[in-house]
C-alpha cells in the first residue's frame, strides 16, 4: 500500500522532480538519467510507510543529484577534496590512492575534532541522523536560532577545508594535470 | 562583490539545513532560488559536496586513520550521543573496522553504465526459490531467492544485477565479462564470484580467480577469499575476508562478524519464509555456519536455537526475540 502510494506520489511530482534535477545538475540528459534511477530505486525500495512522500522523493532526488555532481567531478579529473578521495586509477596506483583518501579523511576528522563539542554534536544530529534543527536545539537545550547558527559555522569551516583543498591540490599536482591537458590536447589534434 | 559572493553562500548553507525540513512551499521557493543563477547552483554544489565529505567520515570513513580510538567491544559507545535510525548503518561501519578484519580501501561514486538494450531479458525469482541460468559459451549464473537479473544469453558478456545475489561462474574469454550492480561495475579475470546487491550495499566475495571493481574507476582488484562490502550511500570500499562464497547455492551459509539482520535475510531469501527480528537484535553480530534443511519453518527455529532466542510464529511470520 505505502509503495504504490509512493509511486503513485513519484509519478504525480515527475515534472517538478525534474526540474529539481535539471536546476541541480545543469543538463537534461544527466536530469533523465538520474529520474530514471530515482524511479528504480523507489521501485526496488521496501520502505515502510513515509510521513510525508513528497518530501521524502524531493530529497532522495536532491541526494542522488548530489552523488552525481561528485561522480562527474571524478570523471572531469578535476582536483578537488573529492578529487583526490577518488583520483584516477591511471594516474595513481591503488595503494597509493587509498592512502590519499585516508589522509583527506583524516584531515576532516581532525577538522571535526577540533570544533567545539556543541558543534560537533549538532552536526552529528543532522547529518547522520538527519534531525530537524528542532529536535537538536531541544536535545542540546540551545534555542532554534542557536542551533541554525552554530550548523552555519560548521558547515562553513567544512567548506572552507574544501576550497583550501582544492587550491592546494592545484599547487600540489600542477605538472601531472598540466601534462594530462598536453596528451588530451595532442590526441584531439 | 565579496560582500555579494558571501551572501549568495549563506544563502546556500541556509537552504541546505532548511531540506530536512521543507514543505511544499519552501521545496518551490527553493527550486526558484536555484534556477534563478547559476550562481546560486555553484554555491549549492559547494554545500552539498562538503556535507558530502562530512557524512562520509561520520558514516566511519575516519576509522582507518584512528584505529585505536575506538573500543572494540562497544563500537557506539564512542557515540553515546547518537541514538538509533541510520545509525545503525554508521555502527556496522565501525563494527567491522574495529574487529580488524576491514580495511577501507577507497571511496568510489556509482552511476549506471548500461543503458536500455532490448537483447537484455530479465529473470527473477521468488523468495525461497532459486534459478540457474547458462551462457552459450559456458558461463553460469546461478540465481538466489528474491533476485533479479538482466541479461543476454545468447550472447553480449554482461549481466545487470536488479536485486538480491546472485553466484557468477565465468568462462574466461578474450572478452571481459562484466556485471554491473547499484551502479558498480564488476569485471572479470575468470572466477567464480558472489554478488549480493543491498538496499545500502553492494558485497562482493571471490571464490575462484579474480575480479576487477569499478574498472574504470579505483580498479580494486579482488582475489579469491577475498570480499569487498561497498556503502552504496557514500562509496565507501571496506575489503574484508570471505568465506563460504556461494555457499547458499547447497544451503551452506557461512557467517563471520555479521549482523543478525543479514543473517536473516539470508536464510529468509533462500528459504522463503519471513523472519523478524526484534528490536535490538538486528545489529547483533553472529559468527557461525548454517546448514539449511529446505524446510523454512525448521530453518527459522534452528538460527533462533543458534542466536539462544525465543521463537513465535504470527501469522506467515517467524518472530525472533
Amino acid at each position: 500500500m505505502s509503495e504504490s502510494g509512493i509511486r503513485a506520489v513519484f509519478l504525480a511530482r515527475r515534472a517538478t522532480l525534474r526540474r529539481l534535477l535539471l536546476a541541480r545538475l545543469g543538463d537534461a540528459a544527466e536530469a533523465d538519467d538520474v529520474l530514471q534511477e530515482l524511479w528504480l530505486r523507489i521501485e526496488q525500495a521496501r520502505t515502510g510507510p513515509v510521513q510525508d512522500p513528497a518530501a521524502y522523493i524531493m530529497r532522495m532526488a536532491l541526494n542522488l543529484a548530489t552523488d552525481r555532481r561528485i561522480a562527474d567531478r571524478r570523471r572531469e579529473g578535476r582536483h578537488s577534496a573529492w578529487g583526490s578521495l577518488q583520483p584516477e586509477s591511471a594516474e595513481v596506483p591503488g595503494q597509493e590512492q587509498a592512502l590519499m583518501a585516508r589522509n583527506e579523511l583524516a584531515r576532516v576528522q581532525a577538522l571535526l575534532d577540533s570544533m567545539p563539542e556543541a558543534m560537533r554534536r549538532a552536526l552529528i544530529l543532522f547529518r547522520l541522523e538527519g534531525r530537524s534543527q528542532r529536535a537538536i536545539a531541544e536535545d542540546l537545550g540551545m534555542s532554534l536560532s542557536g542551533v541554525e547558527k552554530l550548523l552555519a559555522r560548521g558547515y562553513r569551516q567544512l567548506v572552507e577545508f574544501q576550497r583550501s583543498a582544492l587550491a592546494d591540490a592545484w599547487q600540489g599536482r600542477p605538472t601531472r594535470n598540466h601534462a594530462r591537458d598536453q596528451g588530451s590536447k595532442a590526441d584531439a589534434g | 562583490m565579496q560582500a555579494e559572493a558571501m551572501t549568495i553562500a549563506d544563502q546556500a548553507l541556509a537552504w541546505h539545513l532548511k531540506v530536512p525540513d521543507m514543505g511544499e512551499a519552501e521545496w518551490e521557493t527553493f527550486l526558484a532560488w536555484l534556477e534563478a543563477a547559476p550562481a546560486n547552483r555553484a554555491a549549492y554544489d559547494e554545500v552539498a559536496e562538503a556535507d558530502g565529505l562530512l557524512g562520509l567520515v561520520l558514516a566511519g570513513g575516519s576509522v582507518p586513520a584512528h584505529p585505536v580510538h575506538r573500543p572494540a567491544p562497544e563500537p557506539a559507545e564512542d557515540f553515546g550521543a547518537v541514538r538509533a535510525g541510520p545509525w545503525r548503518r554508521h555502527r556496522r561501519v565501525l563494527g567491522w573496522a574495529a574487529s580488524g578484519i576491514a580495511a577501507c580501501l577507497a571511496v568510489v561514486g556509482a552511476w549506471s553504465f548500461m543503458g536500455a538494450d532490448p537483447r537484455l531479458t530479465v529473470e527473477q525469482t521468488a523468495p525461497g526459490t532459486i534459478k540457474e541460468l547458462a551462457f552459450a559459451e559456458g558461463t553460469r549464473v546461478q540465481l538466489n531467492g528474491d533476485s533479479a537479473v538482466e541479461l543476454d544469453p545468447r550472447g553480449s558478456r554482461r549481466a545487470r544485477l536488479l536485486r538480491g545475489e546472485a553466484l557468477f561462474t565465468v568462462r574466461h574469454q578474450p572478452q571481459a565479462f562484466e556485471v554491473e550492480a547499484g551502479g558498480f561495475r564488476i569485471r572479470d579475470l575468470g572466477t567464480v564470484f558472489n554478488v549480493q546487491l543491498g538496499e545500502r550495499t553492494l558485497d562482493l566475495a571471490v571464490r575462484e580467480g579474480s575480479v576487477e571493481f569499478d574498472p574504470e574507476g579505483v580498479a580494486l582488484v579482488v582475489h579469491a577469499g577475498e570480499a569487498i562490502t561497498i556503502n552504496r550511500d557514500n562509496g565507501l570500499v571496506l575489503r574484508h575476508a570471505a568465506a563460504g562464497v556461494g555457499g547458499w547455492v547447497t544451503g551452506e551459509l557461512v557467517f563471520a562478524d555479521t549482523p543478525l539482520a543479514q543473517v536473516a535475510a539470508a536464510v529468509a531469501r533462500r528459504e522463503g519464509v519471513t523472519i523478524v527480528l526484534s528490536e535490538g537484535l538486528s545489529d547483533r553480530s553472529f559468527t557461525g555456519n548454517i546448514r539449511l534443511s529446505g524446510d523454512g519453518a525448521a530453518d527459522a527455529a534452528h538460527l533462533a536455537a543458534l542466536i539462544g532466542v525465543a521463537i513465535r510464529r504470527d501469522g506467515d511470520r517467524w518472530l525472533l526475540g
